[in-house]
């Protein structure tokens, strides 16, 4: 239906019969151009990853940070065990911890 | 960054930094959105040079918006903390990094650098010490691995684009007080 359309566009198409040139719509492209712009625009920059990937980057931080699993951190976080003085200002504590609230499922 | 829309606004952030990150890699940053914050990732990556060192990114922000902007800058990115952080080659120690987060645990609200074992023999009271620095791009960073630590550049023209869009970022990056919430 398409073949003979000299020119397209996302999904209008330019075609050309013994009347003239013509603008036709198609709605199939239309339809598919809508649900891509719904997509999140950074597709093509960045990989988006899932919480359950981003505990796995906590576990490999924590590791190196505090010589502590991911899961063996949070347990400490979550009990307040790093609420002590030697703890305050720790540089390791606040790379780490920035990463928690993400790890839960959040629009 | 600004923007007419946010999804303008955050590939106008995003953008500049994918092609810094393209002067030293073929690699993309990983990405987790909640509650309106994003988290920019780069995990290990290798650098080969001088001295071989991986590059660890992590970068927080959000959208901001000010109706009192024009249309075109009506939506930006702000920055809420960055880690950028060399380390050893095997990944197992620090040797610099660049640090900023002014809503952590941490005291100390400025940017700042950490030296960390991997730099060498370093005390303990050094390596915890927040040395003040000013804030930094990710293009610095990427500019200091090429001509600093020798990572050999993917781009002939990687200074002009680096300094580029360093000046965009210095342009747009916000400011306390310049109406965006």
């Amino acid at each position: 239906m398409y073949s003979h359309g000299i020119r397209k566009t996302s999904y209008w198409w330019y075609q050309r019969d013994s009347r003239g040139l013509h603008l036709r719509f198609r709605p199939e492209r239309a339809e598919f151009a809508m649900a891509r712009s719904l997509l999140p625009i950074t597709d093509s920059l960045v990989d988006e990853i899932s919480p359950a990937e981003l505990r796995a980057v906590l576990d490999r931080r924590a590791r190196r940070l505090l010589s502590l699993t991911g899961e063996q951190f949070l347990a400490k976080w979550n009990q307040g065990e790093f609420n002590t003085p030697e703890w305050e200002n720790d540089p390791r504590l606040g790379h780490l911890s920035l990463l928690i609230p993400f790890l839960s499922n959040g629009h | 960054m600004p923007g007419r829309t946010e999804r303008e606004a955050e590939q106008a952030f995003l953008d500049p930094l994918a092609k810094a990150l393209s002067c030293i890699a073929r690699a993309k940053f990983q990405a987790l959105r909640r509650n309106g914050s994003k988290v920019l990732l780069l995990e290990g990556l290798e650098l080969k040079g001088s001295w071989n060192l991986k590059l660890e990114v992590t970068h927080y922000y959000r959208l901001l918006s000010n109706v009192n902007a024009s249309a075109s800058e009506r939506f930006r990115v702000s920055t809420l903390s960055y880690y950028y952080t060399f380390l050893e080659e095997s990944g197992a120690a620090e040797v610099i990094s660049y640090q900023w987060h002014p809503a952590g645990n941490s005291g100390y609200l400025g940017p700042h650098l950490h030296l960390g074992s991997g730099a060498g023999e370093i005390p303990p009271w050094l390596s915890k010490c927040h040395l003040p620095s000013g804030r930094v791009s990710f293009e610095q960073i990427v500019l200091l691995a090429i001509e600093g630590f020798g990572v050999k550049p993917l781009r002939t023209d990687y200074r002009e684009a680096l300094q580029a869009s360093h000046d965009r970022f210095t342009r747009y990056r916000t400011q306390p007080g310049d109406g965006f919430a």
